[in-house]
Order: structure tokens, then C-alpha cells, then sequence
């Protein structure tokens, strides 16, 4: 799995399920304050994570997620170590 | 004991009218399922059929009496549970008054402290309805 399909896969996510706009999705951008995604949203987002990936999301971790590319990030790590 | 020996009353806190499932069959750590006879005077009957809501409740039920058998089996006490979300709901078609429904409820994950289910309603094998949960224990 490359950088690249996890950005891919995350992007899709975003786009089909939380209905946001392609031009908002940056790596800079800010997953509550510029993309408006709240709690559940995450819980949505740690499934299609679990599905896509294998990976599952622990909650003390995601608190250290705040934008786009920490999650990326994560998602890459997380990879690399299994 | 087995989940047949409780009364459905002893596993969840919901009440008539709000209580949409008669029996929790059998219950595991990762699947359940129940029954229901729909009744006329079911709240979530309507036109001598019950709607949407009604499937996706005794899905929830079904959860509820899940977690409520196995809370009870390790000698805890009964948390509330409260329906975070509902996904991907499909219905394919409403069951009529006085026939009986099955649920089957499949605990797909737990996280962020939610638990992920994914639930079907079934009427003599054919699926109802279905969807994904996500449930919050109080």
C-alpha cells in the first residue's frame, strides 16, 4: 500500500460519504474546523479505515489526528509496522 | 442459562409501546438474533404493515438484548445503549401485521467505543431489511 492509495482511499471517503468538496481536501486541512466532521464522523471514518486497511483505530490515538495529513500519516504508519 | 430462560423485559430497558422485539433466540459474543410478532397495535405499523422504523428498532432491539444477555451471564448490571448512527439501510419490503419477523444482528467491531453492527430482518429466509449500526453503551 502506498502514500498514495491511502491518500486516494481517505479523499474518496471524504468526498462520497461526508459529501465534501474536492477542493477542501488538503493535507493542511483541519479534519473539524475546515472539513466539519465531528465525533460520529470519526467513528465513520475508523470502519472504512478497519475495512480498507485492516486497521483499527484507537480513540487515544485519533486524538493526535487533527488534519488531513496526520491521518495519512497514521494510516502509512501503522502500515510500515505490520 | 440460556437467552430462552429470560423474559425479553429482563434484558432491555425499552417498554410497550416501544418494545419491538418478543424473544432473543440465542445471543454470542458476536451475533445474535430475535423475534417478532407484528402486532396491529404496533406503533410502527401503518397501512396493516410495519414501516421502516419499526425493522430498524427491532434491529437495535435485538443489540440491546445482546449486550443486556451477556451483561447479565457476567453478573453485571444492564447499560443503557443508545443508537449512534444507522447506515446503508436497505428495505426491500414491509412485513404485514400478525406475521412474524426475525432478526440477525453480527457485531462487526468495536471502536472509538462505539459497537459496529451490521443488522438484517428476515421473513420465512428472505431479507426484509438490513443496515449498519453504530451503538453507544451507556
Amino acid at each position: 500500500m502506498t502514500r498514495e492509495n491511502i491518500e486516494k482511499t481517505i479523499n474518496g471517503l471524504l468526498i462520497e460519504e461526508f459529501e465534501i468538496e474536492e477542493n477542501a481536501i488538503t493535507p493542511g486541512a483541519h479534519l473539524k474546523n475546515d472539513l466539519g466532521l465531528e465525533s460520529l464522523d470519526f467513528v465513520d471514518i475508523a470502519v472504512i479505515v478497519q475495512k480498507e486497511f485492516g486497521l483499527t483505530l484507537k480513540g487515544e490515538e485519533m486524538t493526535s489526528i487533527r488534519t488531513l495529513q496526520n491521518l495519512y500519516d497514521y494510516i502509512f504508519n501503522c502500515i510500515q509496522k505490520k | 442459562m440460556s437467552t430462552l430462560d429470560y423474559s425479553i423485559t429482563d434484558l432491555i430497558p425499552q417498554r410497550p409501546p416501544m418494545m419491538m422485539i418478543d424473544t432473543l433466540v440465542h445471543a454470542d459474543e458476536k451475533s445474535a438474533g430475535g423475534k417478532l410478532i407484528i402486532k396491529e397495535s404496533n406503533i410502527f405499523c401503518h397501512g396493516g404493515f410495519l414501516q421502516e422504523a419499526g425493522m430498524v428498532e427491532f434491529i437495535a432491539q435485538t443489540a440491546a438484548a445482546q449486550a443486556g444477555y451477556l451483561q447479565i451471564e457476567a453478573g453485571k448490571t444492564i447499560s443503557l445503549g443508545f443508537i449512534g448512527a444507522v447506515k446503508n439501510l436497505i428495505v426491500n419490503s414491509l412485513p404485514a401485521v400478525n406475521s412474524e419477523i426475525e432478526s440477525e444482528i453480527i457485531i462487526d467491531s468495536e471502536l472509538l467505543g462505539y459497537t459496529i453492527i451490521t443488522g438484517r430482518v428476515r421473513q420465512e429466509g428472505k431479507v426484509l431489511a438490513e443496515c449498519e449500526m453504530r451503538i453507544k453503551l451507556g
